[in-house]
């Protein structure tokens, strides 16, 4: 099983290299080579997926050198094949492996990349094989990053996603390409240099304070060696909590993940870089590409500088609600669908930020299935936008209207993933946004009842937008035949021409192909979300354990003593966890 | 020193230097030839590479030379051998570049010129004796002068040379006066015993002079930051950058560079290196703290003033030249960290280790860059702009794609090679990150990159400019194999030793090893022998 990951890994890069390597091909060549390496990776994501142990903890699928004493300590074996010799230890490594944050992650990325593909499919006829080409280069980085155990390896994926988006953008983007795609760069770039200071300074901590001096890039083995070193009295020693080191680390490994997610402050790329970036380019930036930054957060972030995380969970929380709450009212203001969902993804993003912050399994759990339902639902949102835009030329809701008309497909599309997007109960923003909700009550209430405001102005937003576009007198721009200045359509459309007889091409196979999966699957995790529960389970499970171990201080006390009985926070997390898993009565009562 | 002693010195020595012999002779014969042979370019190019090649075929069959580390001018250790082997390989791509770019009456006094101060540059790096290494760099100089007047095409350009040459002048008379003082501490001019006093005197007699170490130290990195263009002195590189052809840039940011950094390896972070144990306070400390806090300062000046000067250029030859002082200054944080690395550290990356391994990487991804340019260059379409490249994506797809990875890996992004190179300099700035000036080194690290971030702009500038714009006026280039197939190779082992780097690893690692080692001094240094009748302590030790 661990070659079948490494070729899963590679597959898209082989697919790439072909199209690359023929630049000239057509468009049907091109976008059936792509479509069959995109459908051979998910049905090689889907063995790995059915393969999956989810009673074990540890990297699965991981070449460890030795398979028994990986078995008994998962954390400190070793995995996969040295590719650079550190002088001493056991060098920086090609290890390649799976937990269940990452399965969960790593399937996403291999299904979103189908509905990428579809929405490429018409759309792009100008050097159609470079298209693809940094497509499935981008989708190799995605999944090389969700599946590495070696946190150089880790970062090196991570970055060089940049370079396929940033010319996916810069060349097939719209008219503000060449701006989108320099600021995506330059700002993801700063943050993520800053991080691998971070990432370094670990490795060397670990190296310079662990008792054997040990030097080690492997992620397992960092997360379990750093939480074995005396951090409290070396945060005893500081003289403030500013200074003691995982203050100082969390806040560089923060830089460039906080960046990527988008948190509050550092959002301003994104909108522009949606707006601009191709339909495929926008679902994987906000289907995948921004779960990055969450999955950083919970590997390096929480995962090894918890005491750090706990300082600065106050101040995280707001921000992830200030996100919340200016996402949403930014989103109520656009005209343009596309900004709108951009935007939209901010205020959800600050969702998924939120659940990370409040240091508990529940919450964790809620937002790491959550990035599973963002990813799902504004693919979906950003798909169906693509499909509209190719057959109107415009993204401006006051030149669309009564569209239900014209494709009802659409319509239902667009329906259920706004639905699913706004949390109903039902579908699947639901199982994701209450557990959030209900371990930040149990944390900070204030916080949790702005984050259902914003859950509120979420829904809003999201009927208007189906309200403007779906429903009403059918009112379209000036059509494609005559002309494609849109100020004109704009002014003629104001006499509501129901007689309108310009055919509107119905929703194509592909289309729907793109995007009947993803609707299940809102459905389907809405309904039943436990399979994904029992993966990520077990790893969240050790992430949150680090919280308990070490003493927070007072800010997460509480987590650490179950017996105080001022605060819900037992009950709640009891009587949800006894819902969602039946777990045994001992795994409820140790909380 | 027994006579036979001497003769056998003498004898290794003179075998070890059979390369740069070699390429003198080589080069005597060409500049001689060319006075009464009307031979076109291509013959006195193929010349020097055969002469080139010769030397690495020397290089590698020579035997194995044990030249006394305390007496010999000369050091045979890991450094000089793969020093030596990269300066001949990128001395082979620069003559591939040259092959169609010099007039052909000039040729012979070019290429001449060229093996002249390849051979400078062998003896640099191979140097382990202040007068040795100072006439190295001299041989360096010189020719360089000539090299630069040759062309003399306009009134800029001569502007340009005359600037190179006095502040050339004057930066030799800096190191002449820095190394004067630096054997005035221990009155011996050999590298490794001037490094063993000051090392053992460390523990039982203390550095005589910190103040004359100190002195010494200011002057030979004023004297050698001009060789790599640091600010102060980096006055001359965009404006000689510009006022030459890009050929001679190609040279100028590479070459002066390598040597100029391993010449500050060898003379100041090998002699003055302290490994940071147990809050020892000696003269040597003192010396070290020193030599961090002026390396570190040189390096913040230089990397924030050459990126951020870049962002405003339109030249890509000046942009390119700032581009070479930002540099610069990322090699600088590498030599910071090599004064805190002494004998018996901990450090899994060595400050010296990073800083080969980043010349390593920076070779191939500024010559091939500069490659590109020059094989796109015509006469009449010279390539001088930004917007010069637009739509080369278009219209030569392969240029583009060499550019790219060039300019990728100068801007750090994995997984080419120059991510490596940055991430080795930076780990190594972080371990070096112990005792008092632990912050200084942190925050050192952090400038690194938000640099590196800031440099990434300009070069993407440029990629936006190649790749996003539809192209202008076709480029009309007039290039020769020679040129492409030295540009492919850089281009192409940016991207390959990105991924298996290994070679180049091993190479910095055993290199930056072989400068700290200090081997028990043998029967032929009797002097030190008498005094030191066992072997030396390691710091780590004598601090306890």
């Amino acid at each position: 099983m661990s070659t079948l990951l490494v070729i899963t890994v590679f597959l898209p890069l082989l697919g790439a290299i072909v199209l690359f390597s023929a630049p000239g091909l057509d468009q049907r060549t091109a976008r059936q080579l792509a479509l069959m390496t995109v459908l051979g990776t998910l049905i090689l994501s889907t063995i790995l997926c059915l393969g999956f142990d989810p009673a074990r903890s540890g990297p699965q699928f991981a070449a460890a050198t030795d398979p028994a004493a990986a078995d008994l300590n998962p954390a400190t074996a070793e995995y996969g094949w040295r590719w650079i010799n550190t002088g001493t230890g056991s060098g920086i490594r090609f290890a390649l492996g799976l937990d269940g944050i990452g399965l969960v992650l790593f399937a996403l990325t291999s299904l979103l990349m189908v509905p990428s593909v579809f929405a490429s499919w018409e759309s792009i006829t100008d050097r159609p094989a470079m298209h693809y080409a940094l497509m499935l280069l981008l989708q190799t980085g995605l999944l090389g990053l969700f599946a590495s155990l070696d946190a150089i390896l880790f970062y090196i994926f991570f970055e060089f996603t940049l370079i396929p988006l940033f010319f996916l953008i810069g060349i097939y983007g719209g008219p503000e390409r060449r701006r989108a795609s320099v600021t995506f760069f330059l700002y993801t770039l700063a943050g993520s240099l800053l991080t691998l200071v971070g990432v370094i300074s670990l490795v060397i901590l670990h190296h310079q304070k662990s008792a054997q001096h040990i030097l080690t890039f492997s992620i397992p083995e960092l997360t379990a060696g750093l939480r074995a070193l005396p951090w409290s009295e070396w945060s005893a020693q500081a003289t403030t909590a500013w200074t003691s080191p995982q203050a100082l680390i969390f806040l560089l490994l923060f830089a460039g993940f906080a960046i990527k997610v988008p948190l509050f402050p550092f959002h301003t790329w994104l909108p522009l870089a949606h707006v601009e970036a191709p339909t495929a380019g926008s679902i994987l930036l906000a289907g995948v590409l921004l779960k990055v930054g969450g999955y950083g957060f919970l590997r390096f972030n929480l995962g090894m500088t918890p005491h750090g995380a706990a300082y600065f969970m106050p101040l995280l929380a707001a921000l992830s609600v200030i996100g919340i709450i200016y996402g949403a009212l930014t989103a109520l203001a656009q005209t343009d669908v596309k900004r709108l969902v951009a935007y939209s993804s901010v205020s959800h993003m600050g969702f998924i930020t939120l659940g990370l912050f409040t240091l508990k399994q529940l919450g964790l759990e809620g937002a790491t299935i959550q990035m599973i339902n963002h990813g799902l639902t504004t693919g979906a949102l950003f798909a169906c936008i693509g499909v509209l835009y190719e057959r109107y030329h415009t993204r401006e809701m006051g030149q669309l209207g009564g569209l239900w008309a014209r494709l009802p497909l659409l319509a239902f599309f667009l329906i259920l993933a706004s639905l699913g997007s706004a949390a109903v109960p039902g579908l699947n923003g639901f199982v994701g946004e209450f557990p959030i909700l209900l371990a930040q009550f149990a944390r900070d209430p204030f916080y949790a009842v702005i984050a259902c405001i914003g859950m509120v102005l979420g829904a809003y937003y999201l009927l208007l937008l189906l309200r403007r576009v779906l429903f009403g007198p059918v009112h379209e721009p000036g059509g494609h035949d005559h002309g494609d200045s849109h100020d004109h359509a704009a002014h003629d459309a104001h006499h509501h021409d129901h007689a309108d007889h310009h055919k509107v091409r119905p929703l194509g196979w592909h289309e729907i192909a793109s995007l009947a999966p993803l609707m299940v699957l809102i459905v389907a995790i809405g309904v039943y979300p436990r399979p994904i529960f029992e993966r990520i389970g077990p790893p969240l499970r050790e992430i949150a354990a680090g919280f308990q171990v070490a003493d927070l201080g007072p800010a997460v006390a509480d987590n650490a003593n179950p017996s105080k009985p001022s605060t819900p926070t037992i009950d709640a997390d009891a009587a949800l966890t006894a819902v969602r898993v039946p777990t045994t009565p001992a795994q409820d009562f140790r909380r | 020193m027994t006579p036979d002693a001497f003769l056998d010195i003498s004898k290794q020595t003179l075998t070890f230097l059979l390369p740069e012999i070699l390429l003198i002779v080589a080069a005597s014969a060409i500049i001689t030839g060319g006075a009464f042979l009307r031979w076109p370019r291509r013959t006195w190019a193929a010349l020097s590479a055969v002469a080139l090649l010769l030397a690495i075929g020397v290089l590698c069959l020579l035997p194995k030379l044990t030249p006394e580390p305390y007496a010999a001018v000369v050091a045979n250790d890991a450094l000089s051998a793969y020093a030596r082997l990269g300066l001949l390989l990128a001395g082979l791509v620069l003559v591939a570049f040259a092959h169609n770019q010099v007039d052909d009456h000039r040729a012979p006094e070019f290429f001449g010129s060229l093996l002249l101060i390849h051979a400078g540059a062998l003896c640099v790096v191979s140097a382990n004796d202040l007068i040795f290494l100072f006439v190295g760099l001299e041989l360096v100089s010189m020719p360089t002068y000539l090299l630069l007047y040759l062309p003399r095409r306009t009134t800029t350009t001569q502007e340009a040379v005359t600037k190179y040459f006095y502040l050339s002048l004057f930066s030799s008379a800096f190191l002449l006066f820095g190394l004067a003082y630096l054997y005035g501490l221990g009155g011996i001019s050999n590298l490794k015993a001037l490094a063993y006093l000051v090392h053992w005197n460390n523990a039982a007699l203390q550095l005589p002079q910190p103040t004359f170490a100190t002195i010494a130290l200011v002057f030979i990195m004023a004297g050698l930051a001009f060789r790599v263009a640091a600010v102060p002195f980096h006055f001359y590189a965009p404006d000689v950058y510009q006022g030459s052809s890009s050929l001679i840039a190609a040279m100028l940011s590479w070459l002066p560079k390598a040597i100029g950094f391993i010449a500050m390896l060898r003379v100041l972070a090998a002699v003055f290196a302290w490994e940071p144990v147990a809050a020892e306070v000696s003269n040597l400390s003192f010396v070290s703290n020193k030599a961090v806090l002026l390396t570190a300062v040189l390096a913040v000046v230089t990397m924030t003033l050459g990126n951020t000067v870049a962002l405003a250029q339109d030249n890509l030859r000046r942009l390119l030249a700032y581009s070479s002082i930002a540099h610069a200054g990322y090699l600088l944080v590498g030599l910071a960290a090599a004064f805190r690395n002494g004998p018996g550290g901990l450090e899994s990356v060595l400050g010296a280790d990073a800083i080969l391994f980043y010349l390593g990487s920076y070779a191939l991804m500024t010559l091939g860059a500069f490659g590109v340019l020059i094989a796109l260059d015509s006469p009449s379409r010279p390539v001088e702009k930004i917007e010069d490249l637009a739509g080369l994506g278009r219209t030569h797809p392969w240029a583009a794609f060499a550019l790219i990875l060039c300019l990728f890996s100068l801007a750090g992004v994995p997984p080419l090679l120059g991510f490596w190179g940055k991430l080795r300099l930076f780990q190594s700035a972080l371990e070096a990150a112990r005792g008092d000036d632990a912050t200084l080194f942190r925050i050192l690290t952090i400038i690194g990159v938000l640099n590196a971030a800031i440099g990434a702009y300009y070069y993407l500038r440029i990629i936006v400019v190649m790749i996003f714009r539809e192209p202008v006026e076709t480029l009309t280039p007039r290039t020769g194999w020679p040129t492409i197939l030295a540009t492919g190779a850089c281009a192409s082992l940016s991207l390959v030793l990105g991924l298996l780097s290994e070679p180049l690893t091993y190479a910095s690692r055993q290199s930056a090893q072989s400068i700290i080692q200090l081997p028990a001094p043998g029967a032929a240094l009797e002097p030190t022998a008498a005094v030191v009748p066992t072997p030396m302590p390691t710091l780590a030790q004598s601090g306890s």
